[in-house]
């Protein structure tokens, strides 16, 4: 029996996973960015008003 | 969690103020689980491209199994802390667990789409089609959007304890489908999926299964990469949870800060 030629699906899945974590983690990231520019915002806003 | 009195800080540089206090020890745990889980995905690869060998069968396509049944564990690892974190809010009403269950199910909704996207591309040279009307294949697809349908519905209620009891009831009742998708080869006879750990039914039309449990270095190769992808599913659970903890101490200073407007 002849092992078929399939490499170009593996290559396929697991370029495909290595994407999808990257976005995941990537969403993290920026999550957790957002989250500092909200209060670097609510900080400013509260300088504001003290001076 | 944190007080809200750090808001008036004045002098603090604003990362600071969202900064939740943990214990020095658990958060150098998380960065050493961090790092050996980044490093030790290597070996995992190494194992899958060099090790285990190649199935004379089903060819290099064969070795996405690895990362299609370790996803699925990892994802269900994920979607059991909702079930249990479900279980502690209804319980308790403490909104901490809210919080954790909400992260599990971000963190498992991706590794349940790795398991969807790699089992279609295995399907195309091994199955002659990206998908069709299999029991198994089709319960997957209804547990991924009974998932994706619980962030929907969680943002679009408002009362944070509303939001967190229904959440905490759909949570529960969600992961039925995923007990489904696990049972569904082992006991019907007429599914195309084959089972690859475990007991099957007497199944004639599955196809596409392989020896894992005689071959030792695929056994060893599904090993590691189940045992990987639940680390993985672990830390970036770990690291979700202190992000909500963030996002919860940010809700905070905010309406500290309309308070003292008013």
């Amino acid at each position: 029996m002849q092992t078929p030629s399939n490499i170009e699906y593996m290559i396929l899945g697991y370029a495909a996973t290595g994407i999808i974590m990257a976005l995941t983690i990537a969403y993290f990231i920026l999550k957790a960015r957002r989250l500092r520019q909200e209060a670097e915002l609510l900080k400013r806003l509260e300088d504001d008003q003290e001076g | 969690m944190a007080t809200v009195s750090a808001v008036s800080e004045g002098s603090r540089p604003p990362a600071d103020l969202l900064r939740v206090e943990y214990p020095a020890w658990r958060t150098r745990l998380l960065l050493g689980l961090s790092v050996v889980t980044f490093l030790s995905m290597f070996v995992m690869l190494y194992m899958v491209f060099f090790y285990a060998g190649t199935d004379a069968v089903q060819g290099h396509a064969q070795r996405l199994f690895y990362v299609h049944v370790s996803s699925y564990a990892g994802g269900s690892v994920a979607f059991f802390v909702t079930v249990i974190a479900g279980i502690a809010y209804l319980v308790t009403r403490n909104i901490k667990w809210d919080q954790l269950a909400v992260s599990s199910v971000e963190v498992g909704l991706p590794l349940m789409t790795v398991c969807l996207v790699t089992g279609s591309t295995w399907a195309r040279p091994i199955w002659n089609t990206w998908w069709t009307a299999d029991p198994r294949l089709n319960g997957m697809a209804i547990m991924w959007l009974l998932y994706a349908a619980y962030l929907v519905l969680r943002g679009a209620i408002e009362d944070p304890d509303r939001r967190a009891r229904f959440a905490a009831i759909y949570g529960i009742l969600a992961f039925a489908s995923v007990v489904y998708v696990f049972l569904i080869p082992r006991v019907r006879d007429d599914t195309l999926h084959p089972v690859v750990i475990g007991p099957s039914a007497a199944n004639p039309m599955a196809e596409g299964g392989f020896e894992v449990r005689t071959d030792a270095r695929i056994g060893a190769t599904m090993g590691v990469a189940m045992t990987w992808w639940c680390v993985a599913a672990v830390v970036l659970l770990w690291h979700r949870v202190r992000l909500e903890n963030t996002a919860r101490r940010l809700e905070a200073l905010k309406a500290h800060f309309l308070a003292k407007q008013g």
